[in-house]
């Protein structure tokens, strides 16, 4: 019979029960020394998370992201953190690394409000929180969802998020040599050659310490010689240890075939003793590694961790995914965005030439740091750039930038510019707050897997939301200048026939992508058109303009009117991007709902209802004492 | 298009002027975002009846606000017109006549479908046929004969029919079926009192109970009490039917055998067809679907082996058949496909293509002209 090392400790922990004994635990780990390694060797090991194969690095980014709400921390990278927690758990526990906003969430567990961190705390006073409030925190995970208030929401998803974190600690535990074997005739007896091992170097002694420990039962305690000790500690250790098998997160070991499809496991789920041979002799691989790395051998540590990382049968796009996160375009193209706003300022107030030529430079280099950024998301997803409502808030920044940049080439007056950097500011903004939620590139449900459609509805139509906000900000400029430079009828009038033109633009791809949406929808669910929130929301914009259009033809609306229709717009198109999500009905309920949203875009209709009626009235007002004037003076 | 002397033209003007499409989207625009907001509550199915599918909206019982199809049948009108007597063919306005045919036939699509159109589900066992498939929405009330060995007759009598007060009633059969109450959501109750003596069958021992409509529609369980004549005594009295009944109640008539109740409506096909295989998988290691497949066999006449997957449907005589749904951890896996019939569906198709391309001839006789290059008029 065969008896995996898992049930032989399973009966050891019932015998340090039944026999009273307690041992302190050594705490002897060897912190790793990033001065000597290149910690980026780690970056690109593959691993598959949330169905996903990814580099370690963009697990340690998004981990990282969901603790601290920051893809690094002060004085380390993401990959440095993560590969500290793994092989250093207990300096990890009192870093200071979640981010608690909420000091209802952090009074609740009786955690002191910690100014001077700026709101972080460590996973070793949560832990102790979470230890001493269980019954309270049992309540609350007991309710429905939809029954929480907001602080329990927080609570429950901190106390997730603390063992997610204590599992990625735990991933390597069973691979780090850490269990001091005190006896060297005990060494001998098991076949080590040192007196620092891993659970899983038991592996193979699984028989010989069943028999030690039945012998060991059969003692009388009184009796007990120093071996007879050392097997003692070392059943409590490995007890302790077999506590960590929970933490499977991490899985790092590919399946024999198809590693795309099939599931990889983590190194702690050796110990069900169902790894095949191939996988057994990964771990044995990465059981060298870790150990080098573990003892400071990290000459060796870097050739084996190498030969690994080569051995495993996945690398597609692994290293330009590290690069990616690496240079992190669409931060740099944010903070030239805003360089371009700032020097249009000057310009405006200078009037300096140099200065706009500077900014339409900064604005042009910003917008190909922006391309390249989805062009690279394209290549390593092997998708069309937008699959998700994070890479429809990138896409329709670029589609915006662009328009911009060709109307600025077409009239050089500053427009252009404009329209590009403040919607580039803006939308690089609130992407990078969208990426904290997770992973970007995570996989898509069945519905949505088509890279025929995703390319032609979906890139149609966030084209059309990136015309339609483009057509919103001429109109805003537009009643800018009519009320601050009333006088120049040739920009107001140029102002004007950009407005339609964008509109124009805008209701092309607008129409396109709603009845493309529709031909998808009868593709895939039997019907053209079914009034489902989203199909509104798109048919709203396209309604919109058309009453813009033809209320220009009729002469209902003219020039002020059409603008302040115009920055009406923007609210159809926020509330058909973001605002349908929020009713979590329909088929096409598969973006994220946040509470926030709702009131960002509630603030957002405020302020562009506000414009717009303002500007349009301020506007009638300034032409009728025109009038008046005149007839005064005639 | 149509060439009309001026001052008939002139007098005519009214069916054609943008104003009415202006006022029209105005108040689809209404329409829309009310009857979205609604959908939180009434669910998808009752809003676009009430505010989308609807020719008017009624208020305190009255027809009095127009319903999105009224107001699209008017933008249906004046676009017509507008194609017909005032359409120039000129240069610069033939985007415009393009797209305004491009969505004309868009909207002729939407009345075809929202008329012609049938649609239902098909759920099928692994292993197992079907020729039948079952409206989403709307109810039948069936008399069936059963005293045919190779088939059942089966005589139908759908939504219209249904409402109190109605009475069914069939030349092959001599019963008379008249509705007394009808619910259509309900629990069915185990009676709390003894029933009347006229009551019968079922309604002996259960009753049923209005409860409000549920917004995901198709959980909806309708019920209503009939009284039954033309049996003789005995047979003749109240019964109560009611959807998904465990116990069907059966009539002896002419002799015959037949099984009454009330379902949702069923539509036969002249084909049939048999699942093989269903098959699901999640993205490795979570719960996020990949994909969804049924192996399905063909069969009218010989058999065709066909793969149904999403955004992959079948499609056979007229009717296409979707992927839409499944179970599984049962006896045996079970797929759901959606069946539809729709006459207007190439109507998108075609006006999408239209619309482009007079969209695109519009944009390139207009833009160069709206998105001016300041410069020209110097250099020039």
């Amino acid at each position: 019979m065969k008896y995996t090392l898992k049930i032989v400790l399973m009966f050891s922990l019932l015998s340090v029960a039944l026999s009273g004994h307690t041992l302190q635990a050594q705490e002897n780990i060897a912190s790793p020394a990033s001065d000597t390694v290149d910690i980026d060797i780690f970056a690109n090991i593959v691993i598959q998370h949330e169905g996903r194969l990814k580099p370690l690095d963009t697990f340690a980014r998004n981990q990282l992201l969901l603790f601290s709400e920051k893809s690094s921390l002060k004085n380390k990278s993401a990959i440095e953190w993560l590969i500290g927690s793994m092989f250093d758990p207990f300096t990890a526990f009192n870093e200071k690394i979640f981010k608690i906003r909420n000091n209802k969430v952090v009074e609740a567990l009786g955690i002191e409000v910690d100014l001077v961190n700026k709101h972080t705390y460590s996973f070793s006073q949560i832990i102790e929180g979470i230890e001493s409030n269980r019954d309270m925190l049992q309540k609350i995970l007991i309710k429905p969802q939809a029954e929480r208030e907001p602080t329990e929401k927080q609570l429950a998803a901190l106390y997730f998020k603390s063992f997610a974190f204590l599992d990625i600690c735990r991933s390597f535990t069973c691979l780090i040599p850490d269990i001091p074997i005190d006896n060297p005739e005990l060494v001998q007896e098991l076949g080590f050659d040192r007196n620092q091992v891993s659970m899983y170097d038991f592996l193979p002694k699984t028989a010989k310490l069943r028999q030690l420990l039945i012998q060991l039962n059969e003692k009388d305690s009184n009796s007990f010689t120093e071996k007879d000790k050392a097997i003692q500690n070392l059943q409590f250790y490995l007890s302790k240890k077999l506590g960590d098998q929970e933490s499977i997160v991490l899985k790092i070991i590919p399946p024999d075939s198809d590693p795309v499809n099939n599931q990889w496991v983590a190194p702690w789920e050796h110990v069900n003793g169902n790894f095949t041979d191939t996988q057994l002799a990964y771990l044995a691989d990465l059981q060298t590694c870790v150990t080098n790395f573990h003892f400071k051998n990290y000459e060796k540590f870097e050739t084996q961790l190498n030969a690994f990382k080569s051995s495993i049968p996945y690398k597609k796009n692994i290293d330009l995914e590290v690069l990616f996160y690496k240079l992190d375009l669409f931060t740099w193209s944010l903070a030239l965005y805003i360089l371009t706003f700032l020097l249009l300022l000057i310009y405006w107030l200078s009037g300096k030439k140099f200065i706009f030529g500077l900014s339409v430079t900064t604005v042009s280099l910003s917008a190909i740091l922006h391309v390249t950024g989805i062009i690279l998301r394209m290549i390593i997803r092997n998708r069309p750039p937008v699959s998700t409502l994070y890479e429809s808030i990138i896409f329709v920044g670029a589609v915006i930038v662009i328009f911009g940049l060709i109307i600025e080439w077409r009239q050089r007056n500053t427009l252009g510019t404009f329209l590009a950097c403040s919607a580039g500011v803006i939308l690089q903004f609130i992407g990078i707050k969208f990426s904290i939620e997770g992973d970007t590139m995570g996989m898509l449900v069945a519905v949505l897997d088509s890279n025929f459609w995703l390319s032609t509805h979906v890139v149609t139509i966030v084209i059309g939301y990136g015309t339609t906000f483009v057509a919103g900000l001429i109109g805003h400029a537009y009643l800018a200048i009519a009320i601050f430079k009333p006088g120049n009828k040739k920009l107001i009038d140029l102002m004007y026939k950009n407005a339609v033109g964008a509109t124009l633009v805008s209701l092309f791809f607008t129409t396109l992508g709603t009845i493309l949406g529709g031909i998808w929808a009868d593709q895939s669910w039997g019907r053209f058109w079914g009034w489902d929130p989203k199909e509104n929301g798109a048919m709203l914009i396209v309604l919109w303009l058309l009453m813009l259009t033809h209320g220009r033809l009729t002469g209902i609306l003219r020039g002020p009117g059409f603008a302040a229709g115009l920055v009406l717009g923007n609210i159809c198109v926020a509330l058909a991007w973001f605002g349908v999500n929020l009713l979590s009905v329909g088929l096409h309920n598969y973006g994220f709902t946040e509470s926030q949203i709702g009131l960002n875009i509630l603030i957002f209709s405020i302020i562009e209802i506000s414009i717009a009626f303002v500007g349009f009235i301020v506007i009638k007002l300034n032409e009728t004492t025109q009038k008046s004037n005149l007839t005064t003076q005639t | 298009m149509l060439n009309l002397n001026p001052s008939l033209k002139k007098e005519l003007a009214f069916l054609y002027t943008p104003h009415i499409f202006f006022g029209c989207l105005i108040w689809l625009m209404v329409l829309l975002v009310v009857g979205t907001l609604s959908q939180t509550k009434l669910g998808i199915y009752q809003s676009q009846e009430l505010y989308f599918s609807s020719w008017f909206i009624e208020i305190f019982g009255l027809p009095i606000l127009p319903g999105a199809r009224l107001v699209m049948a008017i933008m249906f009108f004046n676009l017509l017109f507008k194609i017909l007597l005032d359409s120039p063919i000129k240069k610069n306005r033939i985007g415009t006549l393009v797209i305004h045919i491009g969505a004309f036939c868009l909207l002729l699509g939407g009345f075809l479908t929202a008329y012609g159109n049938v649609e239902g589900s098909m759920a099928i066992p692994e292993g197992e046929t079907s020729n039948i498939f079952i409206d989403y929405h709307d109810l039948e009330f069936a008399v069936i004969d059963l005293s045919n060995e190779t088939y059942d007759e089966i005589i139908s009598f759908s939504n219209e029919y249904i409402e109190e007060g109605a009475v069914i009633s069939g030349s092959s059969f001599p019963a008379k079926f008249t509705i007394k109450t009808f619910y259509r959501n309900s629990d069915i109750l185990r009676r709390s009192d003894p029933a009347p003596d006229h009551y019968r069958g079922v309604a002996q021992r259960f009753e049923m109970k209005s409860i409000p409509i549920d917004p995901e529609y198709e959980r909806n369980q309708a019920s209503m009490l009939v009284d039954v004549t033309g049996l003789g005594d005995g047979v003749d009295g109240t019964y109560l039917f009611f959807e998904n009944s465990p116990v069907p109640q059966s009539f002896t008539m002419n002799g015959k055998s037949y099984v009454v109740g009330i379902r949702k409506k069923q539509y036969p096909l002249d084909f049939s067809i048999e699942l093989i295989d269903f098959q699901r998988t999640v993205h490795p290691g979570t719960q996020t679907p990949k994909t969804y497949k049924s192996i399905v066999n063909l069969i009218d006449g010989g058999k065709r082996r066909s793969l149904i997957e999403m955004n992959e449907p079948l499609r056979h005589k007229g009717y296409t058949f979707y992927q839409a749904s499944f179970s599984e951890g049962g006896e045996k896996d079970l797929t759901v496909l959606a069946v539809v019939k729709n006459y207007g569906r190439m109507f998108p198709y075609i006006s999408s293509i239209v619309i482009c391309i007079g969209m695109f001839i519009h944009l390139l006789l207009q833009i160069p002209r709206l998105i001016a290059k300041i410069r020209t008029g110097a250099s020039s």
